[in-house]
């Protein structure tokens, strides 16, 4: 027997549905309604009316009818949990305004004449359980998009935390902070590689003050970017290391190879600046070299 | 979509990764990704021509999840096979005169990576990429 | 595809195109050979600005050319590798041994000049 029927009959009518719904909202002075707009509001409402009677209640037809039968719902919750959030409203704005139309049908559920007791349970019955199935919807979504929120906002913190610091012409500063996993280390090594042949910059300073561990993991990571800056031409001095990150460097035996290290950002930078004037020296020289060379 | 390309020598390898960073490029992936996947997809494909001297890449889209898109390139071959799997992943081992860093190097450069071979029958190698790597 | 190699001053410049098959990497590696020879050249400059990817067998390639001119008197420099040939070549475990790399031809040339005079 379809418990369900009894229950399409009623939401059949659905004005005076709507119009009681939209009055107790009014009355309340519902926050959904200050939102959204009352007159928003009432669109959405009329067009749940719409969809559900296609509903089934759960449990009674195959998974895919069930699913397909959801599916108007599904969408519609979507929207307006969607246009809920993007106005600053959250799960406690929308469930009562949801649970609102709940407590309409069983009213009128219990008021339908010609209803056995038996056929008032399974009416009542069947209503929470559709109920039940899309609050379940409703949380998914928004559990979901709270997670994509989530999951954007490490993304930015990420970016905030490994900038690429112009300190001099030809010379970048990379100051790390925070632990450096594999997935950030990539993104990091790409930042710094795209800004050095962007700005043309030979010299880079690999600050690591910020990061609270340094292990072996952590210190492949670090040499594959000082050996990736290499290829594309930037030599890298790594700087910031700690007393303790130097005991633990070496009681892990791991070696940072002929990657030049300094203790301080200060002393990286006068390391640079002190190799710049060598080089041009050295050019200078070359320079009156050939020039004796073709004159003699 | 999904493209097969015949492995027969070196300049087959070199239409197989362009193709592969074709559709890495439409799939939406970056240019160090596209990178990454044209270099597997050659590395696999020279080992076809070092080992087995022929067989085909297999490159398909993938769809995952709600939202996430792949690529996946399988590599098979009738060749005589990888007899000792674990060797043939450690960094710096060949039997053949490459430099040995195609297998490990590969999968790294992938987020998932598996051999499937017998000795005498052949091998097949599938890897994958996602645009949001967590599958893994 | 014949690659031209130009010569300026003491060095010989050679640029490497988009997509090289293996026949023509080593077609690519005699002709250097033969004009370093020809040249007495002190050193070799390999631009790679255009070239997309460097897998196992161009990355060997290109150690070669670079051990086989150091063998005949002449330096070697390659110049404006992009960050994703870079990155790649990291994560497969390549490496280029004695071989300077440089971001801008210019500043790969500089250091070419500055060798010769022993400075």
């Amino acid at each position: 027997m379809d418990h369900f029927k009894s229950l399409r009959t009623i939401v059949a009518d659905r004005e005076s549905i709507v119009t009681e719904w939209m009055a107790q909202l009014a009355a309340e002075r519902h926050e959904l309604h200050e939102l959204l707009g009352s007159e928003y509001i009432r669109q959405q409402s009329e067009t749940l009316l719409i969809e559900f009677p296609r509903l089934t209640v759960p449990g009674t037809a195959s998974p895919d009818r069930e699913r397909d039968s959801y599916e108007g719902v599904s969408r519609w919750l979507q929207n307006i949990s969607l246009r809920t959030a993007q106005h600053g409203g959250s799960p406690h704005t929308f469930m009562p305004y949801l649970l609102r139309l709940k407590a309409i049908i069983s009213e009128r559920v219990k008021d339908h004449p010609e209803m056995t007791m038996q056929d008032l349970y399974d009416g009542l019955t069947a209503l929470d359980r559709v109920f039940d199935r899309i609050n379940h919807l409703y949380y998914d979504f928004y559990l979901n998009r709270r997670e994509q929120v989530i999951k954007a906002q490490a993304l930015a913190i990420q970016e905030l935390s490994a900038p690429v610091i112009q300190v001099w012409n030809g010379i970048l500063a990379l100051p790390l902070i925070g632990a450096i996993d594999t997935q950030r280390a990539k993104g990091i090594m790409e930042n710094l590689l795209r800004e050095v042949v962007r700005t043309k910059s030979p010299h880079v300073i690999i600050d690591i003050t910020g990061v609270p561990i340094v292990d072996t993991g952590v210190a492949e990571r670090l040499i594959k970017t000082v050996e990736a800056a290499r290829l594309v031409g930037a030599e890298c001095v790594m700087t910031g290391i700690r007393p303790e990150v130097a005991q633990t460097l070496v009681m892990l035996g791991v070696n940072l190879g002929d990657i030049v290290t300094k203790a301080t950002l200060q002393a990286g930078l006068s390391y640079i600046l002190q190799r710049i004037r060598q080089g041009e020296q050295e050019a200078a020289f070359a320079d009156t070299k050939i020039l004796e060379e073709s004159v003699s | 979509m999904q493209e097969t390309i015949q492995i027969l020598s070196e300049a087959d390898a070199i239409v197989a990764r362009q193709r592969g960073r074709e559709i890495a490029r439409t799939l939406g992936f970056s240019i160090v990704d596209q990178t990454r996947i044209a270099i597997s997809i050659s590395e696999l494909a020279r080992n076809i021509i070092l080992y087995a001297g022929t067989g085909e890449v297999l490159i398909t889209d993938l769809v995952a999840g709600y939202d996430d898109i792949g690529i996946e390139v399988i590599a098979a071959d009738n060749g005589p096979g990888i007899s000792d799997l674990n060797l043939a992943l450690v960094d710096g081992y060949s039997t053949s005169n490459g430099l040995g860093m195609g297998l490990p190097g590969t999968k790294r450069l992938m987020d998932e990576f598996s051999i499937d071979t017998t000795p005498g029958v052949g091998t097949r190698i599938t890897i994958r990429k996602w645009l949001h790597s967590r599958h893994f | 595809m014949q690659v031209p190699i130009l010569r300026m001053n003491d060095v010989l410049i050679v640029t490497l195109g988009e997509d090289i098959t293996d026949e023509e990497a080593i077609s690519i590696k005699h002709d250097i050979l033969v004009r370093i020879k020809e040249t007495e050249c002190e050193g070799l400059l390999i631009d790679i600005s255009v070239v997309d990817l460097i897998d196992s067998f161009m990355g060997r390639v290109l150690n070669e050319i670079a051990e086989m001119a150091r063998l005949m008197g002449s330096r070697t420099a390659i110049t404006g590798m992009s960050p994703q040939v870079a990155i790649t070549m990291v994560e497969l475990g390549l490496k280029l041994e004695g071989v300077y790399t440089a971001l801008t031809v210019e500043r790969g040339f500089e250091w070419l000049k500055n060798q010769k005079t022993g400075a």
